[in-house]
């Protein structure tokens, strides 16, 4: 099993997606790709299921081109990418039995991998309605249900746990951690809540405007992003600290990392940054300006 | 290949005879049925007396080729809305609905994934359109005693033919655009404007009967009956039937249509982006 992603770049238009995007999955582990909305998280799993072509660069899946050999790529792979939405007038149970025909099962063993998929995911309750009539939570099941039907090798979920209430987004969770139990899959999930990629991951990669950020196997060997300069009042009447001369940062959040915190950009991007002593000097700069705000 | 194909035909026709755009079709193929059905019983035999003095040429033709000249003509109409209920938004509404996220990522190449869901709205247009041939063939036999098996079954097989190849058409359009209501407006337009206006244009201007335009050719249906071709602004018609040379031409039409557009549909749908 080895993904590798090579030199990738995607653009929408002049939208410059994913740039210059160098990667490779070789062990199995849980590999969250972690960032804010629009970093390029899903646009990277669209380009890996080869939903998307990328303008520069290829990806390749145990030394196959995604988008030559895309039927023997996909045979190997279990996707949910975006929230999943399904064909209305269909049944659950016929979605799963379609998505395990075209990976070569059958019969009995048909009937037993839908049940086995249906009981880890929580969906057998409802597989014999029609999809049109079911909700976000019970959609998202059933498309991580068809994932995961086959037993694929390469699991890639965009952000499983949305639209799920909080004990279902805990099922989930509980889910891919038994997934991985075994090391024998890569399991490629995005998500924008880092506790959970805290929580599930062995490798954290950190996508922001397009661009790797951050990339590591120690969860908590996060993003050191160093605050520079000194404290400044500002003509607003505000104290920012600049983290660079284009940006500041606008406000400042507790993670449930105790040795992190997460700072929203004055740019809108979202990075991690150990505690410390300026830190903490950062956090009473922004309560003096949320002082002077409200 | 032949057992995903399968696979994929059986998963897309489930969804299209079990979805609303099936029953409006089916309630619009009764509609047309019930309607002719009640002209053939309350006119048969005083036709001829009813026609206006310029078509009272036709009270020479012989009333079943008549009666079934018209059935055919309603007939050769109901591909095109079948095609743009099932057709018109097979590929869009896998943009528009998100449901491509789902099918192509599934381990099926994507010309078989077309091919499929192509067999599957062909299919479900020609299921909807049966009860209009049961209806045409019941009133024939109960006003006429009779239907002249040759020209039925040359109707019904050019219709088949039709439906092929307007389904096709519409699969190109649907393939081209990411909203389903582009792919209707597209094949609408162009098949009910563009192809009617170029079809009189040039029959007006020229006397030019453009045989390669679908709208055109779909007049087959029923000239095997009756030869008038009523899309044409020209004199010479024949009141005898549609002879094979013409047959064919139309066949090759629908089938040149049906290739083409399949052809560039797959290559499309090879190259499309899921955004």
């Amino acid at each position: 099993m080895n993904i590798s992603i090579k030199s990738v770049d995607k653009y929408y238009g002049s939208f410059m997606a994913l740039q210059g995007i160098n990667l490779e999955f070789s062990e199995p582990g849980v590999i969250t790709i972690l960032g804010p909305n629009g970093a390029g998280k899903t646009t990277l799993l669209k380009v890996i299921t080869s939903l998307s072509r990328p303008r520069k660069g290829m990806v390749e899946i145990d030394g196959m081109n995604v988008y030559d050999d895309r039927k023997k790529i996909l045979m190997k792979l279990g996707t949910l990418v975006e929230q999943p939405e399904f064909y209305t007038y269909i049944k659950g149970r016929e979605i799963l039995s379609f998505s395990g025909s075209l990976k070569g099962l059958s019969g009995m063993a048909l009937k037993d991998e839908i049940s086995r998929v249906s009981d880890i995911t929580g969906s057998g309750k409802f597989l014999d309605k029609k999809v049109g009539k079911y909700s976000r939570g019970m959609k998202q099941r059933l498309g991580i249900a068809a994932a995961l039907i086959g037993d694929p090798e390469i699991l890639v979920l965009d952000e499983p746990t949305f639209g799920i209430d909080p004990i279902g987004a805990l099922e989930i969770r509980d889910l891919i951690q038994q997934l991985n139990a075994k090391k024998d899959k890569i399991i490629i999930f995005t998500t924008h809540v880092i506790e959970e990629a805290v929580k599930l991951s062995d490798r954290i990669i950190i996508l922001n405007n397009g661009r790797v950020e951050y990339d590591a196997s120690n969860k908590n060997d996060y993003v050191k992003l160093r605050v520079t300069g000194p404290i400044k009042e500002y003509p607003d009447g505000y104290r920012y600290v600049k983290i660079s001369e284009s940006e500041h940062i606008f406000e400042v959040r507790e993670t449930e990392i105790p040795e992190f915190n997460r700072l929203i950009t004055s740019k809108g991007d979202v990075r991690f940054i150990e505690k410390s002593s300026e830190v903490e000097e950062t956090i009473r700069s922004i309560s003096i300006k949320n002082d002077k705000n409200f | 290949m032949s057992s995903n194909f399968l696979k994929v035909y059986s998963h897309y026709f489930k969804n299209y005879y079990r979805s609303r755009s099936f029953y409006i079709i089916l309630i619009i193929t009764i509609l047309a049925s019930l309607i002719t059905s009640y002209l053939t019983f309350k006119y048969s035999g005083r036709i001829g007396n009813l026609l206006p003095t310029r078509l009272s040429v036709l009270s020479k033709v012989n009333e079943e080729s008549l009666i079934l000249y018209l059935w055919a003509y309603i007939m050769s109409s109901l591909p095109v809305f079948s095609s743009v209920f099932f057709s018109s938004p097979a590929i869009s509404s896998e943009m528009e609905n998100r449901t491509a996220f789902y099918i192509f990522t599934q381990p099926v190449d994507r010309i078989v994934l077309v091919l499929g869901k192509y067999m599957a709205a062909v299919t479900a247009s020609i299921v909807s359109i049966l009860v209009y041939i049961f209806a045409e063939l019941v009133s024939a036999i109960a006003v006429f005693g009779f239907v002249e098996t040759d020209p039925f079954l040359l109707s019904l097989f050019m219709l088949i033919l039709f439906i092929f190849a307007i389904s096709a058409f519409s699969f190109l359009f649907s393939s081209l655009f990411d909203k389903n209501m582009y792919a209707y407006i597209s094949t609408f337009v162009t098949y009910f404007i563009i192809f009617y206006s170029v079809n009189i244009a040039l029959s007006l201007v020229y006397s030019y009967n453009a045989f390669f335009l679908l709208n055109n050719a779909s007049t087959i249906i029923e000239r095997v009956y009756i030869n008038i071709n009523p899309t044409l602004f020209v004199s010479n018609f024949s009141l005898n039937p549609a002879g094979i040379h013409e047959v064919f031409l139309s066949s090759t039409v629908f089938i040149i249509y049906t290739i083409a557009s399949l052809l560039l549909t797959f290559l499309v749908v090879e190259r499309k982006e899921v955004k």
